[in-house]
């Protein structure tokens, strides 16, 4: 039924309390054997035994803000761009950089600037580490809170970029960034 | 022959349908003499409504329980009788024209009820006879989202029909309601809600809580101006249903908390004024603070601002109004506390000079209230599954 | 997902009421739904069931335990009810009403793979967990059990914590069937 949902690329560097409880819950209900001891008061974790731990704060940064679109695992919606092998590479020139910065829901987000700091490199490391520039340096408060005062137009900023990317090499063609068609459903 | 029926009083046509029932079901019809079919048969007349008036009353039920049941109830204001109704589509919106000529529907269809080809429109209906007279294409789709007044706005003289979209990028649609045509969407990245207050301009409110105000041309490009913070969208948001004087282009953020912000619309940049209190301290310790679905609404000429107001701690934002209290816009002066006779989740304030005040209220019904005398004027009986929006003529 | 709000409890009581001549047995809908309020008390209804979704004390001593005034009333046990702890800010029917549960979907329709994420505290432990309000969508509303939680709702001009938007984004169609809460992890 998810038919627009990606099948998306599952970042080998995701071992958060996150993908352990997807894990759980993935194969709770099957009956063959008793669950674990849930330590979630809860009448749904009772039967699946599901287990959290704390989530690290960058996690439930992104959890909070951005995971609603963008997925547990960096992919989600067709129609939401996916972060999960692909984020990365926006930071191998200075505009891509500052284009993850200045898209509205980073820049005009409520949180500080060192949270947005500290969501952005969680983020490029978890979903995307393989795509980082060698001599990637992770964003701090100060130059966050610079870039995020400007307001960009999305569409045609990311278009620019991208060609930016492709005309240096660093992508291996504009289709590893490209946005799909939707039609309306 | 149309003025003969026409004439004919209710209580001739009962008559005259008991009469004609009885030989119908044992005789031929052709046997009825010619002119005694005229003369006793009753005719079926389709009702035509008034030109649009001040008191006339739209009501968007949304109807949550069966969602692609939304319609749009017509009422006389004055007196809480139905005159009409229409269906409307999937989490619609409504407006009137500011000619009061035609009524806007904002619909979202699929070919087969649930599933199929998604289709989205604006459909014109003549606001007399509301019968459609165009289905305007929308597409590049719009926001399916519980309806909110604010994601659909025609600009003051008529002529665009602005609608708010978000895939995920936050966009406007420009209609031009003339030539029946979308003409063109523009962005506004990171907002949200369309006020539209000049032939070529809307503004709306951001994530941020700036406000952005885009100017646009005949082929929908827009230019963009922000604000600067007006308030506090992180621990205090303005509602979506603030107070829109459309005719002064002033808009009255309220917030969560009960704060009032001032936003001048009029220029190619929004500008705030002096913020103010709908509560004074005692009243804020008591717990009054806005709260419903339509909270505020606006009286254009009078310059007054309507809030539904209850008591209640945080995150009680859209409990329903016990109250609605009038203010002085241009002054924060509260003029009165009306009280209800049922908690409300909605209100409009009709903009004639003898202004009524309606409410919907939580067991669906319609209420009317004499802003001058504070006094009830009706209670109509349940309206729909879920009225959830009112509007009125010039609002 | 919600339409009017404050008093969903109100409004669906009203419409039970309404509609009882018409239904073959009000008391098993009601049973059904497992609205807890109609279960605690006669009438009136109307201000029992505002208080409650107000998050107040219906009567006797005011429990204050929690910062959330809804997790002061929540439970662990019953996912048909309106309190039950992960539902602190959903809005709409409630999925295990519906066919399903809070992270299953009814029959026939399908989760979105897109979701609004708040947090709720766990009456039982005390400690905050995160929440994703995802719709299961495919079907119309499926009309039972209206609930509105309001905590951590903000206008949808922030839509990333607003309850109101039909959350169907890449789903197989953008109708709105039932609201589902499932946990998403356990905060810090």
């Amino acid at each position: 039924m998810r038919r627009r949902q990606r099948a998306g690329s599952v970042p080998g560097t995701l071992a958060s309390a996150l993908a352990l409880s997807i894990a759980l819950s993935s194969i709770s209900g099957s009956g063959r054997a008793a669950p674990p001891a849930s330590n979630v008061p809860d009448s749904v974790t009772r039967r699946s035994g599901l287990t959290l731990a704390p989530m690290p704060r960058a996690a439930q940064l992104y959890a909070t803000n951005c995971q609603g679109c963008h997925g547990e695992l960096g992919s989600s919606a067709a129609e939401m761009p996916t972060l999960a092998g692909r984020v990365g590479y926006f930071t191998r020139i200075p505009e891509g950089r500052r284009y993850l910065v200045q898209v509205p829901n980073v820049a005009l987000n409520a949180n500080s600037d060192a949270d947005i700091a500290a969501v952005l490199n969680w983020l490029l490391a978890t979903y995307s580490r393989a795509q980082l520039p060698p001599d990637f340096k992770p964003y701090t408060a100060s130059e966050v809170g610079e870039l995020r005062q400007a307001r960009i137009d999305v569409a045609a900023t990311r278009r620019r970029v991208i060609d930016a990317l492709v005309a240096a090499g660093q992508v291996p063609s504009a289709d590893a960034l490209a946005l799909p068609h939707i039609v309306l459903y | 022959m149309r003025g003969w029926f026409a004439g004919m009083s209710a209580a001739g046509v009962a008559a005259g349908a008991l009469v004609l029932a009885l030989p119908a079901f044992g005789a031929d019809p052709d046997d009825l003499a010619a002119d005694a079919k005229l003369q006793l048969a009753e005719s079926h007349v389709t009702a035509t409504l008034t030109p649009t008036h001040a008191r006339r009353l739209f009501v968007l039920d949304v109807a949550f329980p069966a969602a692609e049941a939304a319609r749009t109830y017509v009422l006389d204001g004055a007196t809480g009788r139905i005159e009409g109704m229409f269906n409307q589509a999937y989490w619609p919106n409504f407006a009137v024209s500011p000619d009061g000529s035609e009524l806007y529907a904002v619909d979202s269809y699929w070919e087969k009820h649930t599933r199929g080809k998604r289709s989205d429109y604006i459909v014109v209906r003549d606001a007399r006879t509301l019968q459609v007279s165009e289905d305007i294409p929308l597409p590049a789709g719009r926001l399916l989202i519980v309806s909110k007044k604010y994601d659909f706005d025609v600009t003051p003289d008529g002529r665009y029909g602005l609608t708010y979209n978000l895939a995920p990028q936050t966009t406007v649609t420009v209609t031009d309601l003339k030539a029946r045509k979308s003409i063109g969407t523009i962005g506004i990245p990171g907002c949200g809600l369309i006020f539209a207050q000049a032939a070529s301009r809307f503004s709306s409110l951001c994530a941020d809580g700036a406000i952005a105000t885009v100017t646009f041309d005949e082929s929908a490009n827009g230019t963009i101006r922000r604000t600067a913070n007006v308030f506090d969208a992180k621990n205090d948001p303005a509602f979506e249903h603030s107070g829109w004087d459309k005719h002064h282009q002033m808009l009255y953020l309220v917030t969560y908390h009960g704060k009032v912000v001032p936003v001048d619309l009029a220029g190619e940049q929004a500008v705030a004024g002096p913020s103010w209190w709908l509560t004074d301290e005692a009243e804020r310790r008591a717990g009054w603070r806005p709260g419903g679905w339509q909270v505020c609404h606006f009286h254009s000429s009078k310059r007054r601002l309507y809030v539904l107001m209850h008591r209640g701690g945080d995150w009680t934002h859209k409990n329903s109004g016990t109250e609605v209290w009038e203010f002085e816009a241009t002054t924060g002066r509260r003029v009165q506390r009306v009280r209800l006779p049922e908690p409300a989740q909605s209100i409009a304030v009709s903009q004639d000079d003898d202004a009524l005040l309606y409410a919907i209220g939580d067991s669906y019904r319609i209420y009317a209230l004499g802003l001058a005398t504070g006094k009830l004027l009706y209670k109509t009986r349940p309206l729909g599954f879920t009225p959830q929006l009112l509007t009125v003529w010039g609002d | 997902m919600t339409p009017i709000s404050s008093t969903r409890f109100d409004r669906l009581i009203e419409a039970f009421t309404r509609g009882a001549a018409q239904r073959s047995s009000r008391r098993g809908f009601l049973s059904q739904c497992g609205l807890w309020l109609i279960a605690a008390s006669a009438l009136p209804l109307l201000p029992v069931a505002r208080r409650a979704q107000a998050g107040e004390q219906p009567a006797g001593k005011p429990v204050r335990k929690f910062a959330s005034a809804f997790a002061n009333l929540a439970q662990t046990s019953d996912s048909t009810r309106c309190n039950y702890w992960r539902y602190c800010a959903s809005d709409g029917y409630l999925c295990a009403c519906c066919g399903g549960g809070p992270n299953t979907c009814p029959p026939g329709t399908s989760p979105s793979p897109t979701s609004w994420i708040g947090s709720c505290i766990n009456p039982d432990d005390g400690k905050t967990y995160l929440i994703a309000y995802r719709d299961c969508c495919g079907q119309d509303s499926c009309g039972r059990c209206l609930c509105l939680g309001q905590e951590g709702d903000m206008p949808s001009y922030r839509p990333q914590v607003n309850n109101d938007i039909v959350w169907c984004f890449g789903a197989s169609s953008m109708v709105y069937h039932c609201s589902s809460a499932g946990l998403v992890g356990l905060a810090e």
